[in-house]
């Protein structure tokens, strides 16, 4: 899901980085006053393992591969600017060290996937939970994060062939537009979205009740 | 004395991991075997079959750099197996198309990105705990 560089225009990257600077330093605000000793190793596991699932692609029939996110949990249980900060710092290393999105995208990759992933899943958990069972709020809430990440990056790329084109009409960055790039995008994650709802089940329910005890 | 016998438990583990990389060399295709510090897998039995076959194609023992260098008659996969008396060994499976030839990294190439991430996020809020540490002294 991540976008690589060269995929996204200045225009589009450069006030997503302003964006994304305010959201992280105010979103530094609300980590800090959670960081504890007793919660800084749970804040470290979820870290290391949303970076692990972000890191193993599976194949998917098709000859495309998906990753999953681990981010729903991480905000159901540490709350959403706490799961977005932690998210962007993996989203951050996978990009300067190991060049897994680009550096440019950096900040896309960072509100696609950190913040709206975890604030999606947040608001999404509340709405569905005043209405129906718990386990069924807790899925919805790992698969609705994850299909509005995905589209906000395919709509992110696939408004770049509209806006962006030399004079012969070429694109300039991404070239595939929205009927294209949102199929492609959202489909395969509908998988990724049914693995996240069961991965979100399973940690809030192996570790919410210890987390609130601690916090 | 624990740590130190686990660290060294898992330097031998480490060495056992036979590495290998693969390249074309005109009709043929070059498979280097070595271990992680650097060692060629010297002078070892192998095999090498087109996948689903039973009788090998190519058998030998790897050169001084632990190569196996076999030139395929047809495309597709083929499988190179390797092993030493002391119980080392891999199976690799490699296509071949054309002139491009391609094969699985090892376990430990394909997932030491996970492990390096890993780390490295591990050793972030393990600075962390310091700074809260010192602000709780």
């Amino acid at each position: 899901m991540h976008i690589p560089d060269g995929f996204v225009a200045p225009q589009v990257y450069i006030p997503a980085y302003l964006l994304d600077l305010g959201l992280l330093i105010y979103g530094f605000g609300k980590f800090k006053a959670i960081l504890g000793e007793k919660t800084l190793p749970y804040l470290a596991s979820l870290s290391v393992f949303s970076f692990v699932l972000m890191s193993i692609a599976l194949p998917l029939p098709g000859g495309t591969s998906v990753h999953g996110l681990g981010v729903s949990g991480f905000s159901l249980l540490f709350g959403p600017w706490v799961s977005f900060l932690c998210v962007s710092l993996v989203l951050f290393l996978q990009a300067v060290i190991f060049g897994e999105g680009g550096i440019t995208t950096f900040p896309l990759n960072s509100i696609g996937i950190g913040f709206l992933g975890s604030f999606c899943a947040f608001y999404t958990y509340k709405v569905i939970k005043a209405y129906f069972k718990d386990s069924f709020a807790l899925f919805t809430a790992g698969f609705i994060s994850t299909i509005i990440s995905a589209l906000f990056i395919a709509l992110i790329l696939g408004i770049h062939p509209h806006l962006f084109k030399d004079a012969s009409g070429k694109p300039l960055y991404f070239p595939f537009g929205f009927s294209v790039v949102i199929p492609a995008l959202l489909l395969p994650h509908i998988v990724v979205g049914i693995g996240e709802g069961l991965l979100t089940y399973l940690i809030i329910k192996l570790l919410k009740e210890r987390v609130s005890r601690e916090r | 004395m624990m740590f130190a016998i686990i660290l060294l438990i898992f330097s031998f583990a480490y060495s056992h991991d036979l590495q290998h990389s693969v390249s074309r060399e005109g009709a043929c295709t070059v498979l280097s075997f070595y271990f992680p510090d650097g060692t060629k897998f010297s002078y070892e039995k192998y095999e090498v079959y087109m996948y689903g076959e039973k009788l090998p194609f190519q058998v030998g023992r790897t050169d001084a750099l632990g190569r196996v260098v076999f030139c395929p008659d047809r495309d597709g996969r083929w499988v190179v197996r390797t092993s030493s008396e002391d119980g080392h060994g891999a199976i690799v499976e490699v296509d071949v198309k054309g002139r491009s030839v391609k094969a699985e990294g090892s376990l430990f190439e394909r997932y030491q990105k996970v492990f390096v991430g890993a780390g490295l996020i591990l050793g972030i809020f393990g600075i962390l705990e310091i700074f809260i540490r010192r602000a709780l002294w």
